[in-house]
């Protein structure tokens, strides 16, 4: 019976781990309960997907991520707000919301320097009404973060961010299988509520 | 120090036990999971050990102790859940690792053959890890929850002082601390010897 205790013990607290690299992908979202998602908007999209990296100076220019995956979360996004009867026009037509895509490689939080988006779009601080949006902690992982926000609603600096979505994964896998990962759980982050009911 | 203590500790053990019965047992557990385990594991657990000491202070009745390690894990396959205006979704790994400790009393009844039944009831606290992975999220709780356990078994003799043992039990665990009530029944198989 000991070896049988010995290879218990073996075999550690956390048996059956995933096996494939997709199945370590997770897709929040959060939005605000005050804001109505029941109707069709106009919004804007930046050409390219900001790349944030804590080691970037106030100063610096801004980092994109690669073209191919920038290409592909954009594209995401855009099919899923147009399946919804929204529109897409250019940051300088008066959208109604300003969607912000951006990623990163580390941990890093939510709440990172509104200054980075001043190539694009620039506001002191972002808010979060009527909910608190967690937070992104990881090793070796790739983060893509989305935030909609509304510069009608803008308050005290503030604009609001009236939806957030993000998904968290390992960065492994060939371009293909990187690409596949972005559309299908951008996919799924669209299918959240509130998007869900319309 | 540390060796002194340890050194001091076995042989009061050991000459403690020389002076009445006393069993040990060893057995390879398995854990079906009830109530609101079985809403966060729908498998068996097959990873389960158990270790027993029982002291007779009569030739029936006997007190003793009882630790162990249970682990229960599953694949819930990809799941999405909603809780206010946040909502996760990826697929959906959990894990308990459960580690009695109890003090027990038994009675074993009266036979004439090599088969000796028993009764016997721990009460105790069972330090409980529970993990819930999405991708690669974890919501952890841990906590040492209140827990009885009965139990309904069997000693077979096949030897000098030495049995197979086989057992039912129930480990009720309360909630508390962030867990829910995480309670599950095994099945217990192993040896025992004794003086």
């Amino acid at each position: 019976m000991f070896p049988l205790a010995l290879l218990l013990l073996n075999m550690g607290c956390y048996p059956d781990q995933p096996e494939y690299v997709e199945e370590y992908d997770a897709v929040y979202t959060n939005y605000s309960p005050d804001f109505n998602f029941s109707v069709t908007y106009t919004y804007s999209l930046p050409e390219q997907v900001l790349l944030v990296d804590d080691k970037r100076g106030p100063d610096d220019p801004p980092e994109f991520v690669d073209q191919v995956y920038g290409d592909a979360i954009l594209n995401s996004i855009r099919k899923n707000l147009n399946a919804n009867n929204w529109t897409e026009v250019d940051e300088n037509a008066d959208p109604d919301l300003v969607i912000l895509p951006s990623a990163f490689d580390k941990t890093f939080l939510y709440f990172y320097d509104p200054g980075y988006w001043c190539w694009y779009y620039c506001y002191p601080g972002w808010g979060y009404p009527g909910y608190s949006p967690g937070y992104v902690s990881g090793y070796r992982t790739g983060t893509v973060l989305l935030q909609m926000t509304d510069p009608n609603g803008v308050q005290a600096n503030e604009v609001p961010v009236v939806w957030t979505g993000s998904f968290n994964g390992l960065l492994q896998g060939s371009e293909a299988n990187i690409v596949g990962r972005i559309n299908r759980n951008l996919d799924q982050a669209f299918s959240h509520p509130p998007f869900d009911n319309n | 120090m540390r060796s002194i203590y340890i050194t001091a500790s076995l042989l009061l053990f050991f000459s403690f036990s020389s002076f009445a019965q006393s069993k040990f047992a060893l057995t390879y557990s398995v854990g079906f999971p009830t109530g609101e385990t079985s809403d966060l594991f729908n498998s068996t657990s097959w990873r389960g050990v158990s270790l027993d000491y029982q002291y007779f202070i009569e030739d029936e009745f006997a007190i003793g102790f009882s630790t162990g390690w249970q682990v229960f894990s599953d694949n819930l396959g990809y799941v999405t859940e909603t809780s206010g205006t946040e909502t996760i979704s990826g697929y959906r790994y959990n894990y308990l690792n459960s580690i009695p400790f109890y003090a027990t009393a038994s009675y074993v009844f009266k036979t004439t053959g090599d088969a000796h039944p028993y009764a016997t009831l721990g009460i105790g606290l069972v330090y409980n890890e529970l993990a819930e992975d999405t991708g690669l999220f974890r919501i952890e709780s841990k906590g040492w929850p209140f827990s009885v356990r009965p139990e309904l078994g069997m000693d077979y003799e096949i030897g000098y002082n030495v049995a197979l043992r086989g057992a039912v039990r129930y480990h009720y665990v309360a909630s508390g601390s962030d867990l829910p009530s995480l309670s599950y029944f095994s099945v217990n198989v192993g040896f025992v010897w004794g003086n």
